[in-house]
């Protein structure tokens, strides 16, 4: 009896060993395959079709690739309008569109799942601006599709294309993008803007009272003039009046949109993330006097109750509910804006810059030295999302031919009625129809002529490695954990840690 | 004071204390609710008056197939939940079986060591599966969905079914074995139908965990599997505002199926929470 | 013969499909974590360097991380006991009422019942402040309101409020039960010998219901380790890094934005590794205790 059991028990250790160890050697073998696949990000152009258009005799059949399936992934607002209008590219080309919804949060997440499963499963993917530096090893470059369907870029926003298509390694640092190789096709040509209540700084008693106050007239700059941020803190003091539950400025102060939304107090006085040879730039003087500026709104309590929690669907509330007087938010979120019963209420400006102070005297915030900088122009941040050919599919032109369905005229003009999403096409800005129920529009167009818009987030791969603690430091900045020159300096070291890692200039 | 007053004090107190406890237990749900029947979506203001506005429209938006994913999130969600609640429920009777009726060698350190597999967070074999599954081709797909599930509810099942085998009393099972029936027969003929109680307890249980379940399914499913947790966070907040209304639709439909089941089994469940460790 | 080996192998067959699930989804990867957290294994651009224990000793370094460790620490010193307070307050009042009784047990599985995710939202938008319901009902007694989960200091406590409310109704059930089933013979006993009820709290119930106590206290406390919906949807780790918990770091790291699968891995270890320690020392007592 104990002769079987010790031989049973012997066997078994046996079994679970043999377990054990095949369960090591294929983590072993999986981990040696995953990391011997694709290493380079560095991008060569993949020659998978013949440049020139080969002449045939024969009738070239209309629809060459009827039947094939492109999958999609995007999200909202470009999705509703790819579901709407699918069946119409289904009918031109016989092309099938499977079209997957991702939430903004985790596109990024969800895009590298995809990318780096080297499966083709997915065959366009939607992309925000800064994603381009860390995809564009993923992508297929299109300029020899561009040629072969002989597709005319000179209507899509220059500027877009620059920001969101093109990139290329020596373009990683840039502020308004560029670059050798065309990666994506734009969707959008987004940019921040002022948002102001045209109703409540038109009102007669309002302007009085703010003459009274301040010395000088309640009057909003037609693009590209703009407010100094001497009157921008006159015009948020005058409209915080909590005991209505009305605030100046409708600041989303989550970590995240914290950074995001001081961009053009920075930027306005020339700074960006790094210089131009791409040295991290956190903590450099101009960097310190517009945070302080932005915490200073903070500590006036000139943004609504809970604002340090609060992100852009928040503050588009507040907007669009009356609690705020000013609010900073991206063109694709205007659409609640241009509904009739609120089109008249809204009007649109640039952001402020360091200009010269009009009117009575304004103690400066602290750590704040003047409110002129000489060279200060107003800048925002701009965004546009774009599309790109997975470089693992196994239908790149017919994911081209949707691409190019998708940041077609038509597209982008329906896009712009029904969701006021208008895509990236100088003649879709230029509707004369549109611009009447888009009166955002006009401060948009003037915001594309000169050096108006820089980079939301920087587009080089190492970039959002850095946002987590840096924003949170920001963050404690914000809520007294950290002294602004603390944080700074915190972000600035996390920073150079990672260029460092890349071998980035420091 | 008599002790009849200390009585009736002491009883109304409790009942307050009661009451309070199902206000602050309640208010919550109900407030999702009303927000729920409210098609204006965030309210800001608000006031008695959205008592006039109600409908069922948020429902029709999140459920429709053409405006949203909702319906495919459902749709996955319920066969996910379900696939693995069968298989959870196979495996882990077998294995509650042999535990509570075979005594073998290393059955109390086995049955440590399943039970310790529930400990351990989810967010350290995310990491990994998330690779894995990537070059096993599972990732976004709902058999890997399903065979993560598996896993995650097997330790609790099997502790579950092991306690209700274990009040099974032997005499049935021997009389049957005794008649000539292997332990297999016996076990399929006889045991088994004698717990369904149990069996529904670890089913509920296991389609719950499914259901609710959020963190693998925000790291693992893309859309093409993705469950309703992860269409709650994909779908509904817009840069350009909060679809509060439809979110609160969607929430309160995560909700129903769990509530109407719980409800139904209500006594059931509360065994299932000892995990039979009064008895044991 | 042959019939005694089948019936000697018959538990393991029974237990075979259970085991092979586990090792292949729980155990393996759990290897695999450990065999890459030994690596810099960047998922953007797919390379792994060996680095041996780097990672280890970076994070003991790592001042996010240990302040992440010291929040989740936090949550549980204050919510577990709140909760086991509360939850027993609730059983021993609800253990002498008969009328009602079902109906109150119901209600309060509902907090339970509900996603994690979908409190996590509803109690986001509870917690706005002067508009969210939260605001509307305590500044209508005149009571004045922090700004909940904008505000560093009562972050943290407001998300504890949220955990209270899903879970105290766990704890409240299982005491009950556990209230239920002790048999009357010791209180009988006790009566006739004229102790006073909290005497006889103290001294009989309680150590009764040790065990079912214990195990309470060992499915919450492993729970709450693992915290991640909460403080991802109701603050995602703000203000600055006052709920930013273990879970949540791990998840930053390793998927989202950063991708450092590596160091993820090695994080996720060091929790693996205490929460096995501390769950261990919870099994051990119970099952002693039993002896």
């Amino acid at each position: 009896m104990t002769e079987s059991k010790k031989s049973r028990r012997g066997y078994l250790k046996a079994v679970g060993g043999a377990i054990v160890a095949v369960a090591v050697a294929v983590g072993a073998y999986e981990l040696y395959r995953s990391t011997t696949g694709p290493t380079t990000p560095t991008p060569t152009p993949s020659p998978t079709l013949s440049p020139t258009p080969t002449p045939t005799t024969t009738p070239t059949p209309t629809k060459p690739f009827e039947g094939v399936t492109v999958t999609f992934s995007t999200l909202d607002p470009v999705t509703t309008v790819a579901n709407s209008l699918k069946a119409d590219f289904t009918n031109q080309t016989g092309i099938t569109v499977n079209i997957i919804n991702v939430g903004i949060e985790e596109l990024n997440e969800k895009n590298l799942l995809e990318l780096t499963g080297h499966k083709g499963a997915i065959d366009v993917l939607t992309n925000f601006v800064w994603m381009i530096g860390q995809n564009s090893a993923f992508y297929e470059p299109l300029e020899p599709f561009v040629k072969k369907y002989n597709v005319d870029l000179s209507d899509f926003a220059e500027w877009v294309l620059d920001q969101s298509c093109r990139y290329d390694d020596e373009h990683k640092f840039t502020r308004r993008g560029g670059g050798g190789v065309l990666y994506t096709l734009p969707t959008g040509a987004d940019c921040t803007q002022l948002l102001y209540r045209k109703d409540w700084f038109n009102d007669p008693n309002e302007k009085a009272a703010f003459k009274a106050k301040y010395g000088y007239d309640l009057e909003v700059p037609k693009p590209p003039d703009a407010f100094t941020w001497k009157q921008f803190c006159d015009i948020i003091e005058f409209f915080t009046r909590p005991d209505k539950g009305i605030y100046g400025y409708g600041y989303a102060a989550n970590p995240y949109t914290f950074w995001e939304l001081w961009h053009p107090e920075a930027f306005s006085r020339g700074e960006y993330y790094t210089t131009e040879e791409g040295k991290p730039n956190l903590n450099s003087i101009g960097q310190l006097e517009a945070f302080n500026l932005a915490l200073y709104y903070h500590r006036q309590k000139w943004v609504p109750k809970g604002a340090e929690n609060m992100g852009y669907p928040e503050a588009s509330e507040w907007f669009k509910g009356g609690k705020v007087a000013v609010a900073q938010l991206w063109n694709m979120m205007y659409s609640e804006y241009t509904k009739p019963d609120f089109i008249d209420k809204v009007g649109y400006a640039f952001m402020p810059y360091w200009g010269k102070p009009i009117g009575k005297e304004r103690p400066l915030p602290p750590g704040v030295t003047s409110w002129e900088v000489p060279g200060s122009k107003p800048r925002m941040s701009s965004g546009g999302w774009n599309l790109g050919i997975n470089k693992d599919s196994k239908n790149k032109d017919a994911a081209f031919l949707w691409i190019q369905f998708a940041t077609s005229y038509e597209f982008g003009k329906e896009s712009a009625r029904k969701m006021s999403y208008f895509g990236a096409r100088y003649s879709i800005y230029q509707d004369s129809e549109l611009r009447k129920t888009n009166p955002w529009v006009d401060a948009a167009l003037e915001s594309w002529k000169g050096d108006y818009l820089w980079i939301c987030w920087m587009r080089t791969a190492a970039f959002p490695q850095a946002v987590d603690p840096v924003t949170r430091y920001m963050h404690q900045a914000l809520i007294g954990e950290k002294t602004p020159k603390e944080a700074l300096d915190e972000s600035q070291k996390a920073m150079v840690e990672i260029w460092k890692k890349y071998n980035y200039p420091t | 004071m008599s002790p009849g007053k200390l009585r009736i004090i002491e009883n109304m107190l409790s009942w307050i204390i009661v009451l309070f406890a199902m206000i602050f237990v309640l208010l919550p749900v109900v407030w999702l609710v009303i927000q729920s029947l409210v098609p204006r979506g965030f309210v800001l203001d608000i006031s008695l008056k959205i008592f006039e506005e109600m409908s069922l429209s948020n429902y029709a938006i999140v459920l429709d197939p053409s405006t949203s994913e909702f319906y495919r999130n459902v749709q996955n969600s319920i066969i996910i939940a379900a696939a693995s609640t069968a298989i959870t429920l196979l495996f882990g009777s077998l294995s509650g079986y042999a535990f509570a009726k075979l005594a073998f060698k290393g059955s109390n350190n086995l049955k440590i060591w399943i039970l310790s597999m529930r400990f351990f967070p989810p967010i350290s074999v995310v990491v990994p599966l998330y690779v894995l599954w990537g070059n096993f081709q599972l990732a976004d797909t709902i058999p890997g969905m399903v065979l993560i599930y598996v896993a995650l509810n097997l330790p609790f099942s099997v502790w579950l079914m092991s306690s209700f085998f274990q009040d099974l009393p032997a005499e049935i099972e021997e009389a049957a074995l005794v008649d000539g029936c292997s332990r297999l027969q016996a076990l399929r003929r006889i045991t088994l139908p004698l717990v369904t109680g149990g069996l529904a307890v670890t089913a509920l249980f296991t389609f719950i965990m499914c259901w609710n379940e959020f963190i693998f399914a925000l790291a693992l499913t893309g859309s093409r599997a993705a469950t309703v947790t992860r269409g709650l966070t994909g779908m509904l907040i817009m840069y350009g505002g909060i679809k509060w209304g439809e979110m609160s639709a969607a929430g309160v439909l995560l909700i129903l199926p769990i509530l109407v089941a719980a409800f139904l089994l209500q006594k059931h469940i509360v065994r299932g929470l000892t995990f039979g460790a009064v008895k044991t | 013969m042959r019939e005694k080996i089948k019936s000697e192998l018959l538990p393991y067959l029974l237990n075979a499909p259970t085991i092979t699930m586990l090792l292949f989804v729980a155990i393996f990867p759990l290897l695999y974590c450990s065999y890459f957290s030994f690596f810099e294994y960047r998922l953007i651009t797919q390379s792994a360097n060996f680095i041996g224990f780097d990672n280890y000793i970076t994070a003991f370094q790592d001042p996010i991380f240990l302040s992440s460790l010291r929040v989740t620490t936090l949550f549980i010193v204050v919510a577990l006991p709140l909760e086991l307070g509360l939850g027993f307050i609730l059983a021993l009042v609800l253990n002498q009422k008969t009328t009602g009784a079902s109906i109150v047990r119901v209600v309060f599985m509902i907090p339970m019942m509900v996603a994690p995710l979908v409190a996590g939202y509803l109690w986001r938008f509870m917690y706005w402040p002067d508009v969210g319901i939260v605001d509307r009902v305590l500044n209508s007694f005149g009571i004045q309101t922090p700004e909940w989960v904008a505000n560093p200091q009562t972050a943290l406590p407001s998300l504890i409020v949220v955990d209270i409310w899903q879970w105290t109704p766990f704890m409240f059930l299982i005491l009950l039960a556990g209230l239920q089933a002790l048999s009357r013979d010791p209180y009988e006993a006790a009566l006739i010998d004229g102790a006073s009820r909290l005497q006889v709290f103290r001294h009989i119930t309680l150590p009764l219901m040790r065990t079912i106590v214990a195990v309470a206290m060992l499915f919450r406390l492993t729970d709450l380790i693992k915290l991640f919906d909460q403080p991802l949807i109701v603050t995602n780790g703000g203000p600055g890094f006052s709920t930013y918990t273990v879970s949540l770091y791990i998840y930053r790291v390793g998927l989202s934005e950063q991708f450092r699968v590596g160091y993820a891995a090695s994080l996720s270890w060091i929790l693996n590794i205490i929460t096995m320690v501390v769950a261990l020392m919870f099994i051990r007592s119970i099952f002693v205790s039993k002896e």
